[in-house]
């Protein structure tokens, strides 16, 4: 083994665009740009963007060892449908490392939450997508990592760089990358394991271990930033003094939009009631509140995907600036020189047919459990997730996709609204009272008459199975 | 370019016409700050020395311009030392927004007058409108071919004991002494840490290079997660970098 002081010179602290690097493939591979990571290591992308690889810093006092343990293990976990990045090779020479997959066109979602230098924030906000994509983006991770969860797994780093969005606006993709901390125990970990700023206060104490509800905060933090544009524990007082951040980072500070307890209040980052829906707050609150202290009373990413994925749905783009917003407010909070378009609201519920339900009489339906929004010529996709009870049964052997597609909806802003089914599930549109009703098939476009008697509802799924549908509510004006 | 009191008032002053619209209150990036102490003695007139650092200092203000990480964004200081005295050649200014004027070099009365600029960098450090209370710690970086003409210690003591001072990470180059001489033993008293040693360069030709690579260092850290982080700055990499 090398003396203590040459491995210092041998294994590097620092890597810059060219490195080369050597993995148990007889591979080299070259260094191209540092795309992510966290407490334990960069993440740099590979000269091609179809890989990346991860390099531990020395004071992971992680071995090779140890890292192949690991990775096998990560290997042996069913991580199907989940979008995370498979572990591929392994470094060898001075390096601790190993490489896995990636998607080309992929940055870090910790550039949606600060603002770059020199480019003017509105601007900047607008073009990376801004709120509804937020939301979405957001939402998208939450799903990922409830996947990782109900599996009984926890990922162990969310950070603002572990988890990868599409550059381009117009793209909403998601990629967890660093599956090496995918476990299914919870062991206090070293310090050095844990991204400042985003880990759970036990964590940084080292009370306890990575689960599910460190993830639940890491995550809790990372939408808060992207969406408000401000760190939670960072207010007024932190931020003036950047050596008060650690204790902040430990829980000894406030949250700075707490309602009793002002001390670290915050003067920056946007209006939160313009920014999260009254359900975020709440899961904002709860999180950072009672669940500071008590990891149990934190929100699961499965509630967290819940509310971000209905705010992403209640969202509409203004006319005049582009900006998009939460419907319930009268004008656009961007330009501000815009009312709210009319819009019409879907909401969604589900429907049990009489008989569907041994030793039920008659047909039943849940309460509402989504409401979409459709403002004139902006039409809206209603995804598998939102429509389907379930995902796991699809028309064939093939696994659905949250994100399939089911219909498109667009609103002429008067009377007619076009449903066109775009996917493989069976979808039917039916009026009631008018005894009105139509199967239809793919790429099949139906207008909805607004105006007649009675309410259209758009079904996805069999009449006489438990299945989820759309009712239409009439237009409302802006206030 | 900061005001006292930190980035409230910096947000409106950088978009004025901003003041009133919802993004009015989003902070900008922390300031990560690099403060250059350059000699501009009558010696550094010679073999081109001055020249080489206008122009290596010109070609990093440029680069480091171009980062638009949103962890950090660096700001550039330059506080000049020689025979007319010490004077803040530019204010502590982001990279993007700073215009570089080349320094002149010139002989004179004052001679080398470093302690000056240790107590000039003491107050820049101290002054919040140039050095924002939320800026990352400062990397100083002193550059000179000679040894102090006056008085030094007490000035560098006073730095070195600051609130900023004490906590900022020092980098020195020696374009001339030789390792062991006087005038390379006050730069190891400057940078106070045995871990990291002064970068030496022989001739003027080689200062592109170090500060090339003091560019490339400040790019990586304003874009890693810890921009505060200095390991950035290994001292094996300072070591190779000396003649």
């Amino acid at each position: 083994m090398t003396a203590p002081a040459s491995s210092r010179r041998n294994r590097r602290r620092i890597y810059r665009p060219g490195d080369m690097v050597h993995d148990d493939r007889g591979e080299t591979l070259q260094l191209h740009a540092e795309i992510g990571g966290g407490g334990q290591g960069t993440v740099w992308s590979l000269t091609g963007e179809r890989a990346a690889v991860k390099l531990l810093k020395p004071e992971s006092q992680i071995g090779a060892g140890d890292l192949r343990e690991r990775l096998a293990a990560v290997r042996r976990f069913d991580l199907a449908g989940i979008p995370i990045a498979r572990p591929l090779s392994l470094l060898v020479g001075d390096e601790v490392g190993y490489t896995m997959e990636l998607l080309a066109g992929m940055t870090a979602i910790g550039s949606l939450a600060t603002v770059p230098p020199q480019e003017l924030v509105d601007e900047w906000f607008q073009n990376t997508g801004g709120l509804r994509r937020r939301l979405r983006l957001l939402a998208l991770g939450a799903e990922a990592l409830d996947r990782l969860h109900s599996r009984g797994l926890s990922y162990g780093d969310v950070s603002p760089g572990n988890i990868l969005v599409s550059v381009r606006s117009e793209h909403d993709q998601v990629y967890l990358i660093d599956p090496d901390n995918v476990s299914v125990h919870a062991q206090p970990v070293k310090a050095a394991h844990v991204t400042p700023g985003y880990a759970a206060p036990e964590l940084i104490t080292g009370t306890s271990g990575q689960d599910t509800l460190t993830d639940a905060f890491a995550f809790a933090v990372l939408a808060f930033e992207t969406l408000a544009l401000v760190h939670p524990f960072r207010g007024d007082a932190v931020d003036q003094r950047i050596e008060l951040e650690a204790s902040a980072f430990r829980g000894e500070w406030p949250w700075i939009d707490h309602p009793t307890d002002h001390r670290n209040k915050s003067s920056h980052g946007l209006k939160r009631d313009m920014v999260l829906t009254k359900g975020l707050r709440r899961l904002f609150s709860l999180t950072f509140e009672e669940g500071l202290r008590h990891p149990e009373r934190r929100p699961s990413l499965r509630e967290w995907h819940d509310k971000l994925d209905q705010a992403a749905l209640l969202m509409l783009a203004c006319p005049a600036c582009g900006g998009t917003y939460h419907t319930a407010l009268s004008r656009c909070p961007w330009c501000r020189g815009s009312a709210r378009p009319p819009v019409v609201l879907c909401d969604v519920h589900g429907l049990v047919p009489a008989g569907a339900v041994p030793g039920t009489a008659g047909e039943a339906e849940t309460d509402r459990l989504r409401s979409l929004i459709l403002a004139a010529h902006q039409p809206q996709v209603v995804a598998a997730r939102t429509g389907l009870l379930r995902l796991d049964r699809g028309p064939s052997e093939v696994p659905v996709d949250p994100g399939e597609p089911l219909v498109e909806l667009a609103w002429d802003g008067r009377r007619q609204l076009m449903v066109r089914r775009v996917g493989r599930h069976e979808v039917y549109v039916a009026n009631r009272s008018a005894r009105r009703s139509a199967q239809l098939v793919v790429g099949e476009i139906w207008p909805l008459d607004l105006t007649e008697a009675g309410r259209w509802t758009i079904h996805f799924g069999r009449k006489n199975e438990i299945h989820r549908f759309i009712r239409i509510r009439l237009p409302r004006q802006g206030a | 370019m900061f005001r006292a009191r930190g980035m409230q008032e910096d947000t409106r002053s950088m978009t004025p016409e901003q003041g009133e619209t919802p993004f009015a209150s989003v902070q900008r990036p922390r300031p990560l700050p690099v403060l250059v102490l350059a000699d501009v003695s009558g010696s550094m007139t010679e073999h081109g020395k001055i020249q080489s650092l206008n122009l290596a200092i010109a070609s990093m203000v440029r680069a480091l311009a171009r980062e638009r990480s949103p962890r950090g964004e660096i700001n550039i200081g330059v506080i000049t030392f020689g025979g007319r005295g010490v004077a803040l050649h530019q204010r502590p200014a982001p990279a993007s927004s700073a215009t570089w004027a080349d320094m002149e070099a010139v002989g004179g009365p004052d001679g080398t007058p470093m302690g000056d600029a240790f107590e000039t960098a003491r107050q820049v450090l101290d002054d919040e409108e140039m050095i924002p209370a939320r800026a990352y710690d400062v990397t100083l970086v002193l550059i000179s071919d000679g040894r102090p003409t006056s008085e030094w210690r007490p000035q560098l003591d006073r730095l070195l004991s600051s609130e900023r001072g004490a906590r900022s990470l020092r980098l020195a180059v020696a374009i001339g002494p030789e390792t062991g001489s006087a005038a390379y033993r006050v730069l190891e008293s400057f940078v106070g840490d045995p871990l990291y040693p002064v970068v030496r360069a022989e001739e003027a030709d080689r200062i592109p290079e170090i500060f090339k690579y003091l560019t490339q260092s400040m790019s990586i850290r304003v874009n890693s997660a810890r921009p505060d982080d200095a390991s950035v700055f290994d001292p094996g990499e300072l070591a190779d970098l000396s003649d």
